[in-house]
């Protein structure tokens, strides 16, 4: 061991790098020690990674202090390595952490909550809580988010009285309805709401909580509310994400929500749309398709329309698929026959000979 | 019957592959995606697609069923000349600029290593890529070291023997240059020309052997693609990490065009070459 030690300190880089992963694997807790002692000095990118993933498979218990300590240093890359080392111990670090929550310093306490939904404990939660109280605003909003994450509605009561509060700023505001949104709790969503419009209209709302309040009427309000809504949302290319996470939420709770012809209209327009993201653009195609009203002349036209965009080649197969039509396969083997993209050909070639 | 995915699942999905593999799969491949989640879901008798996804994520203990998916999503196969776009990218960017800074400094010295050959189709499209690309080639002293776990695929490799398949996308003129018509048990197949196989030295070697990789050192280019996904995260760090320390300053490393190094590991530099991500030392 003495020698594993020796090249930790060595001039060579390699050296350096194979003595942390040889200390890795005896999987050890007493050399932790010289590893976060090593940490502190190395100035090597490889040998510091090195280190840091050797500490996030080992238990850390023994050097709690030294990582809290590495949450005031001035390198950004220590920082958020002590956050990953004190998530990957879990359970056995939320006690340590929670303890120090009454640091001075905001920037710390800011880590503390990091460190804490890292280690993904249900015990986690309650110490997280305590920074909804915090003095500081980015350490309430980091609180409120991670709450959020972890469906923590033991929080909502609190976060619906500082959402009605008149000073609480715009960014605090949005992150509650982020978290209110990820609880999913009826009641507090419709509470929600309820304070930033009394009817269908959106128009009286600020653009800056477009984006939640669509979500929060897909989850709350009738169908024909929510077809209103996404209509009057001018900009298809700006809110396209939001619009088709509200017709997947709407969806499951009407059955025949996407037979409305405003929203296959609306759906058809997204996919058409190439200034709108692929990922986005695929989502539409997939609601789409679950419509029993799109015809299958419809959907060999929508193939062909969006053939030339290589980004969506793999969606244009499947339109040709679906329209049944000698015309789409013959465009399948083309496309088969001259496809460097071996998914690609592959899946022209399931298709072709079925 | 058929289920589609949502976005979310596809998120899902993908984000958890990439944690495990640093394999990322674009949104357009979410109906490559959904049509082979199907064949698990329809193999094991499951109509849900969110108790699929439950069962990966929480209840595959010895992550069987994600290998089992992870089967179906790679296409392994091997050929000459796959992944033309990224060769192109090596041959016509990588490959000019390191020879440039190595000619200045009169070191007429590359070495490669084709990590993971298989049955030699990598690591002779370099050496024919090496043929084709170099200025005054015969002035080069050039070592490819070809290195596989398997025995057998190695010595199918030392034979050079290949069938129609495996040949498809070497360029016409490249064909007609370096394989000649043979015959082999009745078959019809191809044989590359000793110019080019003697470029390559194959070797056995594990790589997840920390002790077997370690001497491997001194590399301008290495190439390690589509294998890491099969790694646990301590082997896959362990044998980045010696790519990083095998390679020459300046030298690249190449995983699969969807592999992702900086997931693995962020030692290396990126630059975009060609529309296409490099990296290296």
């Amino acid at each position: 061991m003495d020698h594993l030690l020796k090249a930790l300190d060595s001039q060579n880089e390699a050296e350096r790098i194979y003595a942390v992963q040889d200390i890795g694997e005896l999987n050890d807790a007493q050399y932790t020690i010289p590893l976060i002692n090593r940490l502190k000095l190395e100035h090597s990118s490889p040998v510091r990674e090195s280190i840091v993933f050797c500490l996030k498979n080992v238990d850390c218990k023994e050097i709690y202090d030294d990582l809290f300590q590495l949450f005031r240093s001035t390198d950004a890359y220590l920082r958020n390595a002590a956050v990953m080392v004190f998530g990957s111990d879990g359970e056995q670090a939320v006690a340590f952490l929670e303890s120090r929550l009454d640091d001075a310093d905001k920037e710390v306490r800011k880590l503390i909550l990091d460190a804490l939904y890292e280690t993904k404990s249900d015990h986690a939660k309650q110490a997280i809580r305590v920074g909804l109280n915090d003095p500081a605003e980015n350490v309430v909003i980091t609180a409120v988010e991670y709450l959020g994450l972890l469906n923590d509605s033991d929080s909502a009561e609190k976060m619906l009285k500082m959402l009605q509060r008149d000073s609480t700023v715009p960014m605090l505001k949005t992150a509650i309805l982020s978290a209110i949104l990820e609880m999913n709790q009826s009641d507090d969503m419709s509470r929600a709401l309820l304070l930033f419009m009394t009817d269908s209209n959106i128009q009286g709302v600020d653009t800056l909580y477009f984006p939640e309040i669509v979500q929060l009427m897909a989850k709350t309000k009738d169908k024909q509310a929510i077809c209103d809504v996404l209509y009057t949302l001018d900009d298809i290319s700006v809110y396209a994400e939001d619009i088709i996470r509200a017709v997947n939420i709407a969806k499951q709770r009407f059955e025949t929500f996407l037979d409305d012809n405003q929203i296959i209209d609306i759906l058809m327009s997204v996919i058409q749309n190439s200034n709108i993201q692929n990922s986005i653009r695929s989502n539409a195609i997939e609601l789409l398709l679950e419509s029993s009203v799109v015809t299958s002349e419809q959907f060999y036209q929508l193939g062909l329309k969006i053939k030339n965009d290589e980004d969506m080649i793999f969606e244009t197969i499947r339109f040709l698929e679906l329209s049944g039509d000698a015309a789409g396969i013959k465009e399948i083997t083309d496309i088969m026959n001259t496809t460097k993209d071996p998914e690609l050909r592959v899946l022209c070639e399931e298709i072709v000979n079925q | 019957m058929a289920t589609t995915l949502t976005i979310d699942q596809f998120d899902t999905i993908t984000n958890f592959i990439y944690r495990k593999t640093g394999i990322r799969f674009e949104s357009k491949k979410m109906y490559f995606i959904s049509k082979r989640l199907n064949m698990r879901m329809q193999n094991l008798g499951m109509d849900n697609t969110l108790d699929y996804i439950h069962l990966l994520l929480y209840n595959d203990r010895f992550d069987t069923e994600f290998h089992n998916l992870i089967d179906l999503l790679t296409i392994n196969e091997t050929y000459f000349f796959r992944d033309f776009n990224q060769l192109q990218t090596f041959a016509e960017q990588c490959l000019d600029e390191v020879c440039k800074r190595k000619a200045a400094a009169g070191d007429y010295k590359l070495r490669l290593w084709s990590a993971a050959c298989s049955s030699g189709e990598e690591p002779y499209t370099l050496a024919i890529i090496l043929q084709e690309m170099l200025d005054n080639y015969r002035h080069w002293e050039i070592e490819i070291i070809a290195s596989d776990i398997d025995r057998k695929i190695l010595n199918k490799a030392r034979k050079a023997e290949y069938n129609d398949r495996s040949v498809r996308e070497v360029p016409p003129g490249y064909f007609k240059k370096y394989f000649e018509n043979i015959t082999v048990d009745g078959k019809s197949c191809y044989r590359l020309r000793n110019t080019i196989t003697r470029m390559v030295k194959f070797e056995q070697v594990n790589l997840s052997s920390r002790d077997a990789i370690r001497d491997h050192l001194n590399f301008d280019f290495i190439f390690c693609r589509n294998l890491l996904i099969y790694f646990d995260d301590v082997s896959r760090k362990n044998l980045v990490d010696q790519f990083y320390i095998a390679l020459n300053p300046g030298g690249y490393v190449f995983l699969g065009s969807s592999e992702s190094v900086s997931r693995i590991s962020t030692v290396f530099k990126v630059k975009r070459m060609n529309n296409y991500l490099v990296y290296y030392k």
